[in-house]
């Protein structure tokens, strides 16, 4: 419990006042005599009929803050059936601490000396929210709850304020709760003004804005509003209101003041909304949807081909202004047709009113062209529920002479300039239309495919990346198929081995044959002729081959004699040096060598 | 990993791609307006809006052809002739761009000599579509000596598909060659460019270009090329008055 702090004081009034007539009433009242806590009433003193010094003492109450300086006064003057009565009135500032219920007892006074009773006079304080919660009010006001997607529906936002309260909006404004509608920007300033609401007076700011649903169904939408506001506690001189500014609600009347943060938001409204019908739709329907009427104007009505005309189109009334897209127009061999320019004067704040134009950049292509093309045109009417045809009439114009721009020149072929410059060389005539020669062909409409620089692919990071992958590929490829053939053929494994096989044995044939040794010469010599023997005939034991078994194998592939001689030679030399310790002289290596590729090769080509 | 899960990999991705797609958009809109500006004969205008996509490392025959159209509306042939060029390097079956290179050269005074073989050989396709052709004949004829390698292929059919793919590789590999060396390729773009002995202004001209005229870049020290005309003359051009056509 906090420590009340009370007030003893005395009421020298002596200094000040007179008393007024003989028979004087003195009573005693709150003003007003409820209040919700955090607010403040007056205790008022009353005098009727009476004047004179005054003298006493308020006796103190637990919990309610009495001032006792510098009181406010008042005087009433009432005439009852000739009878006039004066009041004045002393108010004290009574602040009080908690809720609940405070009675000033009854207490003694002095007025020049003869003392008076002041009868007891109570106050009702009640819990704060109850009084806090008719301070303000946030509502949204549209003008209908159904309505189709596209259409541009306007709403009120309108927040209350108690007459005797300032205040000031914080945070970012006024938002929106719905995700299924688009806003319009919020006005910056708002409209202020005042109506009676609840008997109450309350001060207004209303923002004028429109809805756009984007979705079909039902939705609900809500606005939310933080602000701060000011309790005036009536007392001290007037001063500017700290928080003046774009703001500030009304500004403050009073200089002192209790503060307090609200977070209004408004009653949610659930709003219908509707598809708009694809039967009936118009080719020149672009999400119009509201009351319009069309117009169409062009800049210039006598031009020549390949002159611009500007032609607009503009479409007046009320409706979903920011979501009507340009209709388009097609290119034809009239006009060339360039993408229109797009503008909007609005005649009401919220955009729901005006005008909105679209400028077409046109071309006229040849002098046939008599008028300019119908831009088909139209909206959804959402009270007459169909769409509605506005497309304007197409404006006659005339197209003469020629230009360049869209003439094919006769001619303009490599051929024709090199004959033209042949001719030239010839020292010939050029014909009268040599000037014609100097007509280029016309700018292209299709930007194309676009690249980074003009840069051969060589020069490019990603060819060579391109090309590394494609080669990575291709041997992983190669090794899966390798791989899978070793595995599921054993023919290609063991073509694969003995081949691997005939490579190796030659190149030390070779190397024997270099450092002179017969026997190892020999002996590679006659492993040569195994293994291809062995690739030839796919047998697994190759080097068990004897000579005999060779030849009865060739004489029926009809080997040559002179291969067969050399084999035969070759197994025997090669016995001869096996079985002699290595000592059997053998000249010539040379010849040897020859020879035994000779039959290499023949015996592979058989293969 | 910088994505550690697949939708943030996604949002990027998504994000990236709507990027490309706005820039493209923006690409496509300087187009149109520069366009625009030509019908309007806004010349200005229109070169303003064309380089507009250059900067952006942005680069389409098209582009680069109505460039070109637009300098030869204001005259400067030479820079007409640059972009007729790099609208053909871009795509060298572009017709048009053949006969308004021509018309610039002979409306900035040059001889308008016929394409030689050679030249027609190179410019019958794109420096690309060559590389197309060359990494296409390359790679057929591997998969054709890997299939060899492992399975039966019966001769004449080697015989028919591989001499093509050798003949095409052969070709394809020539004009690539024949191309690069014409990389080095440049037009002066204004009339009167100096070829001067030394890399300064202060060094005297050995010979006067007309704007149009090709030459070839050799050598660059600071802002001069070292040119080589034609007639095999060199000398050292100031590097704004010449335009390359290749980057």
């Amino acid at each position: 419990m906090k420590t009340f702090q009370h007030l003893s004081f005395t009421l020298t009034l002596s200094i000040l006042f007179s008393a007024f007539l003989q028979g004087l009433e003195v009573s005693s009242e709150f003003s007003p005599p409820s209040i919700s806590l955090g607010s403040r009433s007056q205790y008022k003193l009353i005098l009727r009929d009476g004047n004179g010094n005054i003298r006493g003492e308020i006796p103190r109450v637990n919990g309610l803050e009495i001032e006792n300086s510098n009181p406010s006064t008042s005087n009433r003057v009432t005439i009852v059936n000739g009878k006039q009565t004066i009041e004045k009135s002393y108010g004290f500032a009574a602040t009080p601490r908690k809720e609940g219920s405070y009675t000033v007892p009854s207490w003694r006074i002095f007025i020049d000396d003869k003392e008076y009773t002041v009868p007891s006079a109570t106050l009702e304080v009640a819990p704060q929210s109850e009084e806090w919660n008719n301070t303000a009010f946030l509502k949204v006001i549209p003008e209908k709850t159904k309505f189709y997607v596209g259409e541009t529906l306007p709403v009120l936002v309108k927040l209350l304020l108690r007459g005797d309260i300032s205040g000031s909006i914080a945070g970012n404004g006024i938002q929106l709760n719905g995700d299924a509608f688009s806003q319009s920007e919020i006005p910056g300033e708002f409209q202020q003004g005042q109506e009676i609401f609840k008997n109450r007076t309350y001060k207004t700011a209303k923002w004028p804005l429109t809805l756009t649903p984007l979705k079909p169904g039902k939705h609900e939408v809500s606005y939310n509003l933080e602000m701060v506001i000011q309790i005036p506690d009536e007392r001290g001189s007037r001063r500017r209101d700290p928080f003046g500014g774009m703001n500030s609600l009304f500004g403050s009347m009073f200089s002192q003041t209790t503060s307090k943060e609200l977070s209004l938001k408004s009653e949610p409204i659930i709003f219908e909304v509707l598809e708009i019908p694809s039967e009936g739709r118009t080719p020149g329907f672009t999400g119009a949807v509201g009351q319009f009427m069309s117009s169409a104007s062009v800049d210039i009505n006598k031009i020549k081909t390949g002159e611009p005309i500007t032609l607009t189109i503009e479409m007046t009334g009320e409706g979903n202004f920011n979501r009507i897209m340009a209709p388009e127009i097609m290119e034809s061999d009239d006009f060339k047709a360039y993408p229109p320019k797009t503008s909007f004067t609005q005649t009401h704040e919220t955009g729901l009113h005006g005008t909105k134009r679209f400028e077409y950049i046109l071309i006229p292509k040849n002098e046939n062209v008599k008028e300019t093309p119908m831009i088909p045109l139209s909206y959804f009417d959402p009270i007459q529920e169909s769409f509605q045809e506005i497309t304007p009439p197409a404006i006659p114009i005339q197209v003469t002479g020629d230009k360049r721009l869209f003439k094919k020149p006769k001619t303009q072929t490599l051929d024709s300039i090199f004959e033209k410059e042949e001719q030239k060389s010839r020292g010939q005539e050029s014909n009268p239309e040599s000037q014609e020669l100097l007509s280029i062909y016309p700018i292209q409409q299709n930007l194309g495919n676009l690249q980074n620089g003009i840069q051969a692919p060589v020069y490019k990071s990603g060819f060579w990346f391109l090309q590394a992958l494609a080669f990575l590929s291709v041997l992983a490829i190669y090794a899966s198929i390798s791989q899978y053939c070793k595995k599921r053929h054993p023919e290609y494994a063991l073509t694969e081995k003995l081949a691997r096989k005939i490579k190796t044995t030659l190149q030390s044939l070779e190397k024997a044959k270099l450092e002179n040794r017969p026997g190892d010469f020999f002996s590679c010599a006659e492993k040569c002729i195994q293994y291809s023997a062995g690739h030839l005939f796919m047998n697994q034991e190759a080097e068990s081959l004897s000579a005999s078994f060779i030849l009865e194998k060739y004489e029926q592939m009809k080997i040559s004699d002179s291969s067969k001689s050399i084999i035969l030679k070759l197994f025997q030399t090669s016995q001869n040096i096996r079985f002699s310790g290595g000592i059997t002289k053998v000249n010539n290596l040379e010849i040897w060598y020859e020879d035994t590729l000779k039959v290499v090769k023949e015996m592979k080509k058989l293969k | 990993m910088i994505f550690k899960s697949k939708p943030l990999f996604a949002i990027f991705s998504l994000l990236l791609l709507s990027l490309k797609v706005w820039a493209e958009d923006l690409t496509e809109l300087l187009f149109l307006q520069g366009n625009e500006a030509f019908a309007k004969q806004d010349y200005p205008k229109a070169i303003q809006r064309y380089q507009q996509i250059i900067q952006q490392n942005e680069n389409s025959s098209s582009l680069h052809f109505n460039l070109g159209n637009t300098y030869f509306q204001v005259k400067q042939f030479g820079q007409a002739a640059l972009h007729y060029e790099k609208s053909l390097a871009i795509k060298p079956n572009n017709k048009d761009a053949k006969v308004n290179l021509l018309l610039a050269r002979k409306a900035a005074g040059l001889d308008i000599e016929k394409p030689t073989l050679k030249e027609n050989f190179i410019h019958a396709l794109s420096i690309s579509s060559w590389f197309f052709l060359v990494s296409l004949a390359f790679w057929a004829l591997l998969i054709v000596w890997i299939v060899h390698r492992f399975f039966t292929i019966r001769p004449i059919l080697l015989k028919i598909v591989t001499p093509p793919l050798f003949l095409t590789l052969f070709l394809a590999s020539a004009a690539i060659l024949l191309s690069h060396s014409q990389s080095t390729r440049a037009l002066a773009i204004i009339d009167e460019t100096a070829l001067r002995i030394a890399p300064a202004n202060s060094s005297e001209a050995t010979l006067y270009l007309s704007q149009a005229e090709e030459v070839s870049v050799l050598k660059t020290y600071e802002n001069f090329l070292l040119c080589e005309t034609k007639s095999g003359i060199r000398g050292w051009a100031n590097a704004q008055n010449i335009g390359k056509i290749w980057d």
